[in-house]
């Protein structure tokens, strides 16, 4: 075997960068730094690890690793650490390797024959397994590639910075790679199975062009040629940060729209579409929670502190089967686990908002906690306005996230998460409005015998709002609404090789809707309160999914996932004449909402309406070479809910509604092939989509969704179909790094009528014909360029252009009352203009922190976000077109120090 | 403790996009403080469109009172950047026929163009009436019961809510008992010395209608329609509250929905407004505008 034939000096032939640190040229560096010791009977590796501490090395050595427990003396005084090592391991079993960075390994000293009778004709295979963790703070790094013996074994750490490699018994090189982190390679030698932790050093995003080789290749595996992936994008936070923010609040969730196939419906929303798809089919998970409304600000800015957040994944397409519940995106966003080696901090000044993240170990503990907060203050400015109408207005949002993390024995961990975030608005004394999210997760993890990774997830998610009206101090009336779930899941994975994993996992989710209820604040008060019954549901799934690899050029990804949901008493469940709860007049040409001929009242628990479906799942790639691949996926998602919105735009005030009788789940299949390349200096991706979905939501018009006890007599169901290609092309090294996303894309819906309600006479919206929905966007561009200029400043822009939304244009108009009515064209038939929008920032770096200067829409374009129709106020006779645009060039200035 | 009852009248009628309105001025404050949203008007090509009917019919039957001339006004549909009244509608048939198959013809006025007027018709309480339009060949037909009324329990003047219009000044103000038992939806119109108000203020062009959700029953002892404007001195106010059918209160509601849109991201999808006059000759081309029949009430005042 080749194996056997290498000169035991050399661990791998085509990895010469390492050599016996007793051979290695070493410069000035940390090898040569001075340490000082005087230890007696320690174990060898603690005097290992006691040496880098000094010295500062980077090191990576397995403490279970036999000879490693050898107790040892030693006493040196102002040596270097180059000689401390060479000491230390003299006469030892084990020898230490260094590379050109610098970087030192300890391994077993390779012995020929003791390799040859360990590696028989059977190969028999060994485990390696652990968690891939940051060096400076120990936290887990989540989805790192780690390439084995030449990249002929691949593995992902998962979303929990687990891995587990299967590897014949002798030396293997290891490469791993992650997004934000210094490519970093190392040796295992392998006797036995082993635990063992993959450290990795932060890579200085800003510093880009001096640090990083070119050897950024597959480092970000989410456009990986090699991977079955399809369809997911992962933020790189660090590159986020450089970037142009609004108000100086970083927003992963506005970095993510500048990506293809997201596109959002306003400037003043953080509200996106995916592939089509309305803002109410995004699934947002902080830890596992579900946050119903991820906005500040009436949805100015997202509830994601970049601050508090390690990661932020959008899946697309092609979803995992261990997500469901929404029709069109996941967006999974992971909060960070705090420093376990050092308590740090850094705090930021901005224009909007100011913020502190805390972190830190845990005392007692092997583990870490963070906590993050951040308050706006424009309302400390309002203070002092001429205006003393603005005086009086109390306008503010905050948010707070804490993470902690608490290692149980060496494969566990018990990870307790929470969120809690909150948008207060007050004029005067009159009128109040707040909205937050509240969310908490208790999840234990734990790896069994590095094989089974098994999570145990509690997840708790909360959204309110309430409004309320003061007359009178002590005589005020409050509006709450409230949605409540209570997730349990069960995540297992079992890693069988290298080519062969399997997912499975069972979920259970408890929800609450409570549309709303109106009630006098003050106890006292006669006031007699009314509530919108509230609904309850159950929903369940059960899934099931391989990861299958073929040699190196066939690999597949299938799972199947089954989900049902049951709407629950107590309930007041109407029934309607024909058993229609919206008709369709087609002498009228309008909807009309059913006749309520009877109610029933439910009791608790009885169940109303239960819908299921099997979701398949699959996705696969073919390697054309060592660079490129084509992938296909196929994929069906449900969904159990929908947001009673008639309005443009996600807003607070808009509440979830369950599927129940007379409202069926949605349903999309979606089909896409891609082709994906990485070279060394760039990564390509390019997809085409389709995607067709079925009970798509439309409101009626003149529809009173709010407090409205019957939401089902208020909507149309209809279909759905969306078809694109996306191009994303990226650079993640050189002096320039960032990407360029284009997509180009059609969305369409219809909502026919019945045939017995008159079909035949084209009624419907729009005659019953596919129309654009409202979120269609034909031609979608942005570009992302990130440019380090000397070794202080940073330069970050973003450029967007694309094509205008749909809009529907009148056709004439008429009187009526004295007021001027606008009588419409075909919906959605017309466009708003051409959008486009350059951001630019500049960021400096100090010793301890950052300066970040940014103007959002540098040119000041006059973006139209809507075209209304109006009466003239001077002249009623007169119509016009006012062209709306959220924002004009806005500069913002932040501050972050870190301590 | 009856405040909370004209908040909940306020707030019903108040309606979400004034809601929605009014938190994206906070927010626009809160953001950029006073920077707000700009607006532009632009100039923009419109579909050329075939004129439609448009039919602005309300047959009232005023309580206590002796019923008098009953209008129907006709008119059709403009090109859209016209800037003159759109044009009357001449020579086309209105006829009334009520549920014991009485028909009263109107006739065509000879002064204002597009009224169609009759001195015979009296409408009663909880009776059906079809109201048939015969013009430009096409057959057009609706048919509506009366609603019957409620009455205003009295009329003053009281300082504003602070929702609309100028925080100081007098809104003419009304009281008034929801029946129990039933549902009721009320239009309001506010006249001030004989000229009736279009809108609640001079800048949100819409109706003021509400229904009974959260008053079923019960009685509202201050409520303003026309919250926005404030009455002087010496002016004489007249109150007419208007009881429309549910499928009326729709129609306004989707009125004012479309004429509050401030195209803000929490606006509504503009769509066109569908009234309850079918045409019988041509099914996809009805007619625009509407066809209620109600009993009214009324109450007015002097401001002192």
């Amino acid at each position: 075997m080749l194996a056997q034939q290498r000169p035991a000096g050399s661990v791998n032939d085509a990895t010469p960068s390492y050599q016996p640190l007793a051979l290695a040229m070493v410069g000035a560096g940390p090898l040569s730094s001075v340490v000082t010791l005087n230890v007696t009977q320690r174990p060898l590796g603690d005097i290992l690890a006691e040496i880098a501490r000094q010295s500062r090395i980077s090191f990576a050595a397995d403490p279970s690793m036999p000879g490693m427990e050898v107790l040892r003396d030693l006493r040196v005084s102002g040596i270097s650490a180059r000689d401390a090592i060479q000491l230390a391991l003299n006469d030892s079993p084990l020898r230490a390797l260094v590379n050109g960075a610098g970087q030192v390994v300890v391994t077993r000293r390779v012995v020929t024959s003791a390799r040859a009778t360990l590696a028989g004709p059977a190969e028999p295979r060994l485990r390696v397994s652990g968690y891939v963790r940051s060096l400076a703070s120990l936290e887990v790094i989540r989805r790192a590639q780690l390439t084995a013996d030449n990249d002929a074994i691949r593995v992902e750490s998962n979303d929990d910075g687990f891995y587990s490699l299967l590897l014949t018994p002798g030396p293997h090189r290891l490469r791993i790679r992650a997004i934000g982190f210094a490519p970093f390679d190392t040796t295992v030698t392998l006797t036995a199975n082993v635990t063992r932790d993959l450290l990795m050093a932060v890579r200085k995003v800003t510093l880009a062009a001096v640090t990083v080789q070119a050897d950024a290749k597959g480092d970000r595996p989410d456009l990986d040629p090699r991977t079955p992936d399809m369809s997911v994008v992962r933020l790189d936070l660090a590159a986020v940060k450089l970037l142009p923010p609004v108000l100086g609040e970083p927003d992963p969730i506005r970095s993510l729209t500048l990506l293809p196939g997201v596109s959002l419906s306003s400037d003043a929303s953080t509200s996106f579409s995916v592939r089509g798809g309305a803002a109410d089919q995004n699934l947002f998970l902080l830890d596992e929670a579900t946050i119903y409304n991820p906005s500040h600000i009436l949805g100015f800015l997202s509830t994601f502190n970049t601050d508090a957040v390690d990661n932020v994944t959008l899946y697309k397409g092609a979803i995992p089967a261990r997500f469901g519940g929404r029709l069109s995106s996941v967006v999974d966003v992971r909060q960070r686990e705090g420093n376990a080696k050092e308590f740090v901090g850094s705090a930021a000044i901005g224009l909007l908002a100011s913020r502190l993240a805390l972190e830190g170990p845990l005392p007692g503990t092997r583990g870490s906690y963070m906590i993050a907060g951040r308050r706006s203050y424009a309302d400390l400015f309002l203070g002092l306005a001429s205006d003393t109408s603005l005086r009086d207005v109390r306008a503010y949002f905050y948010d707070l996230n804490a993470k902690a993390n608490l290692p149980i024995g060496n494969n566990g961990a018990l990870l307790l998460s929470g969120y809690l975030g909150r948008d207060r608005f007050r004029q005067s004394d009159d009128f109040g409005v707040g909205w937050g999210n509240k969310a908490a997760t208790m999840r234990w993890n734990q790896a069994f015998g590095g094989k089974l990774f098994s999570k145990l997830t509690t997840a708790y998610g909360d959204y309110d709002y309430r409004l309320d009206f003061v007359i009178e101090p002590i005589d005020s009336v409050s509006w709450k609404s409230r949605i409540q779930s209570l997730d349990v899941k069960v995540d297992e994975t079992l890693y069988l090789s290298e080519n062969n994993s399997i997912e499975f996992g069972v979920q259970y989710t408890d929800q609450q809707f409570r549309p709303g209820r109106i009630a006098a604040s003050n106890a006292s008060s006669t006031f007699q309160e009314r509530e919108v019954s509230p609904r309850f549901g159950v929903s369940s799934a059960a899934y099931l999914g391989q990861d299958l690899k073929f040699g190196t050029r066939f690999a597949v990804r299938y799972g199947v996932r089954y989900a049902g949901f049951s709407r629950r008493g107590p309930a007041t469940i109407y029934q309607y004449r024909d058993n229609a709860a919206v008709v369709y007049n087609a002498a009228l040409a309008r909807y009309e909402p059913g006749e309520v001929v009877d109610s029933i009242r439910a009791r608790s628990g009885q169940r109303l309406a239960s819908f299921s479906g099997w979701e398949p799942r699959v996705s696969g790639r073919v390697m054309l070479n060592d660079i490129s691949s084509v992938k296909a996926s196929y994929s069906r998602t449900q969904q159990f809910l929908l947001l009673a919105s008639k309005t443009n735009s996600v807003s607070p005030l808009d509440v979830w509604e369950p599927v129940g009788p007379f409202v069926k789940p949605q349903r999309a299949d979606q089909f896409a092939i891609g082709y994906s390349r990485t070279t060394s200096d760039y990564e390509l991706s390019l997809e085409a989509y389709y995607k067709a979905a079925q009970n798509v939501v439309d409101f009626i018009d003149g529809a009173d969704v709010i407090l409205n006890p019957r939401v089902e007599t208020l909507l149309v169901q209809g279909n759905g179909r969306a078809y694109g290609l996306e191009l994303l092309a990226r650079r993640s090294t050189g002096s320039v790094t960032g990407w360029i996303s284009y997509t180009l894309s059609r969305s369409e819906q219809r909502f026919p009528v019945p045939a017995q309600s008159g079909a035949a006479l084209g009624g419907g919206i729009n005659g019953g014909r596919y129309y654009p929905s409202p979120f269609d966007k034909t031609h979608n561009l942005s570009v992302v360029a990130i440019k380090p200029l000397g070794r202080k400043w940073t330069l970050g822009t973003t450029f967007s252009l694309a094509s205008g939304l749909p809009a529907t244009f009148p056709e004439s108009r008429y009187l009526l009352d004295g007021l001027l009515i606008t009588e419409y064209g075909a919906r959605n038939a017309s466009r708003l203009p051409l959008y486009h929008r350059l951001d630019i920032s500049a960021t400096r770096n100090f010793s301890r922190g950052e300066l970040q200067i940014g103007v959002l829409n540098a040119y000041n374009r006059f973006n139209a976000q809507a075209l209304r129709f109006r009466q003239q106020v001077v002249n009623p006779l007169v119509a016009e077109a006012v062209q709306t645009s959220i924002f004009g060039i806005v500069p913002s200035l932040t501050y972050v120090f870190h301590f | 403790m009856q405040k909370p009852m004209r908040i909940l009248m306020q707030i019903q009628q108040l309606e979400v996009p004034d809601v929605m309105r009014c938190l994206r001025a906070l927010a626009l404050v809160a953001l950029f403080g006073g920077i707000a949203a700009c607006e532009r008007v632009v100039s923009v090509t419109v579909p050329a469109n075939t004129p439609r009917l448009v039919v602005e019919a309300r047959l009232e039957r005023v309580r206590d009172a002796v019923t008098g001339v009953q209008r129907i006004r006709l008119s059709t549909t403009d090109s859209y950047f016209n800037s003159t009244a759109p044009p009357p509608v001449r020579g086309a048939t209105v006829r009334v026929t009520d549920d014991s198959g009485r028909v009263v013809v109107f006739t065509e006025s000879l002064t204002d163009a597009g009224v169609y007027a009759t001195n015979f018709l009296v409408i009663n309480v909880r009776r059906a009436y079809t109201l048939r339009i015969t013009y430009a060949g096409q057959e057009y037909v609706s048919t509506e019961s009366t609603m019957s009324g409620v009455s205003i329990d009295s009329i003053f003047f009281a300082p504003g809510n602070g929702f609309r219009g100028p925080a100081d000044g007098l809104r003419a103000t009304i009281a008034l008992q929801d029946p129990p038992g039933v549902r009721n939806f009320y239009l309001w119109d506010q006249f001030v010395n004989g000229v009736r108000l279009v809108s609640p203020d001079s800048e949100s062009y819409s109706r003021v209608v509400a229904s009974d959700e959260f008053n079923e029953g019960e009685y509202v002892p201050e409520f303003q329609p026309y919250d926005g404007r404030v009455v002087t001195s010496g002016q004489l106010v007249q109150i007419r509250q208007v009881s429309i059918s549910p499928q009326a209160y729709r129609f306004y509601t989707a009125l004012s929905e479309q004429s509050l849109n401030d195209g803000s991201p929490f606006g509504v999808p503009a769509s066109s407004l569908r009234g309850n006059i079918a045409n019988l000759t041509s099914p996809a081309n009805v007619a625009l505008g509407y066809f209620i029949v109600a009993e009214v009430t009324q109450a007015e005042r002097r401001v002192p």
